[in-house]
């Protein structure tokens, strides 16, 4: 599951692919309603063809899959894949952050 | 296909056929939302070059994690073709740069040179055999190609690289009959017949790349056996092979003239000063460099894909 994470570009917190998961995870929606989500949510602005490139990668990984079309919408939903993988990434954020707030906690000395 | 009422479908150009097919009415669909009516901000507008370029890459195998064997067989050896296509012209200005090199080196300093020189074009002609004997295993997979697809459309492929051949050769055939007709002083003037000899160059560089990119959406379209691609494999290596013993080989000539016969970068008078690093032999090795660095990664890809075909054979 991690490798086919990876091959879809997930594996930072600024990585569209991630950001686009995080989105569905709220539930389906097409193209311009996951660029405004994203730009709401993580305050980063995907450009359309970053955009459609990410989802060209996660539908060939099997992470998200296109519902049928609504009012000439193609919106799309996360898979079962896609949530396991988007779980495991978000657990290796979790225990990144536990660590970074846990050493913050135990900093002896200052920075200048 | 939906109508093209805000100009904004043209950007799809950029993108392969399959994934407009696929993705193409959404990408507009998105623009249309996110623009309006207004033209693409050039920003937007570059950033779906970048994309479209990209996805053009994967459909044809040269970058992406996940591609099919085949692709990555596919893509790695266009990738190679990429970069003998940038040897051809590099060593193209390497060898009229380096005419007559003997006559003003020092008989007693001619051993170290002569001997990368004899590599140089020993080499030369390895990756040329190399990219005729991959034309030949390619040929059963082009002959299946042109039955399924029908001649006519086959031959509305390989147009533009027949027409840039005839070009070639037309225009070679020109320059040839002009400066037949010159003196030897005239020819090597920065007169009128330098700028025709380097509108031809420039011609036969655009031509190169011509026929390049045309092999390459031809070969995008055939389908290989296992043993196609594994002979394929072998001689795209062997190609980058020989390209990494060219690039050495003139760094080393270089590296030998500009040590015991530097006049022949300068004046090109025995005895006279001259110079190291003249910009010919700095644009030739660079364009060689970039040309191995290409290669190398082909040669990755491609290795990725027969290691897949070695361990279900």
């Amino acid at each position: 599951m991690k490798k086919r994470a990876i091959s879809a570009g997930l594996r930072r917190s600024n990585d569209p692919s991630f950001l686009i998961l995080t989105s569905l995870a709220q539930g389906p929606k097409h193209g311009y309603a996951l660029a405004k989500d994203i730009e709401e949510f993580a305050g980063v602005v995907l450009s359309p063809g970053t955009l459609y490139g990410a989802i060209t990668r996660l539908e060939e990984s099997q992470l998200i899959e296109p519902e049928p079309e609504v009012d000439r919408r193609h919106p799309y939903r996360i898979t079962a894949a896609g949530s396991t993988a988007l779980a495991e990434v978000l657990a290796d954020m979790t225990h990144l952050a536990s660590v970074g707030t846990q050493r913050l906690k135990t900093l002896t000395w200052r920075p200048a | 296909m939906r109508s093209d009422a805000t100009g904004h479908r043209r950007v799809l150009r950029w993108y392969p056929a399959s994934w407009r097919e696929r993705y193409g009415d959404e990408l507009i669909d998105l623009l249309d939302d996110t623009y309006g009516d207004t033209p693409l901000p050039v920003r937007a507008r570059w950033a779906i070059v970048c994309a479209g370029l990209n996805e053009r890459c994967r459909d044809a195998g040269v970058v992406g994690a996940t591609p099919p064997r085949d692709d990555r067989v596919r893509g790695g050896a266009l990738i190679i073709l990429v970069a003998w296509s940038l040897f051809v012209v590099a060593g193209s200005g390497f060898a009229k740069y380096s005419e007559h090199w003997s006559a003003v080196t020092p008989h007693a300093d001619q051993l170290v040179p002569t001997v990368a020189f004899d590599i140089v074009q020993g080499a030369a002609y390895v990756a040329t055999a190399t990219c005729v004997v991959a034309a030949f295993i390619s040929w059963p997979s082009f002959w299946r190609f042109a039955r399924r697809e029908g001649i006519g459309p086959v031959l509305r492929r390989v147009r533009p690289a027949v027409v840039a051949v005839v070009v070639s050769v037309l225009s070679t055939a020109v320059i040839v009959v002009v400066a037949h007709h010159l003196g030897a002083t005239n020819r090597n003037a920065a007169g009128p017949y330098g700028v025709f000899a380097l509108s031809w160059a420039a011609l036969l560089v655009l031509c190169l790349g011509t026929v390049v990119v045309t092999i390459g959406r031809v070969v995008l379209r055939l389908d290989y056996s296992t043993r196609q691609r594994r002979y394929v494999s072998m001689a795209a290596s062997m190609a980058m092979l020989a390209m990494v013993a060219i690039f050495v080989s003139t760094l080393v000539w270089w590296i030998a003239i500009a040590q015991h016969a530097s006049w022949f970068f300068a004046s090109g008078v025995v005895g006279r000063p001259g110079i190291s690093a003249p910009m010919a032999m700095v644009v030739c090795a660079s364009i060689m460099l970039v040309g191995v660095v290409i290669a190398i990664w082909g040669v990755r890809r491609l290795s990725l894909g027969a290691l897949g075909d070695l361990l279900t054979s």
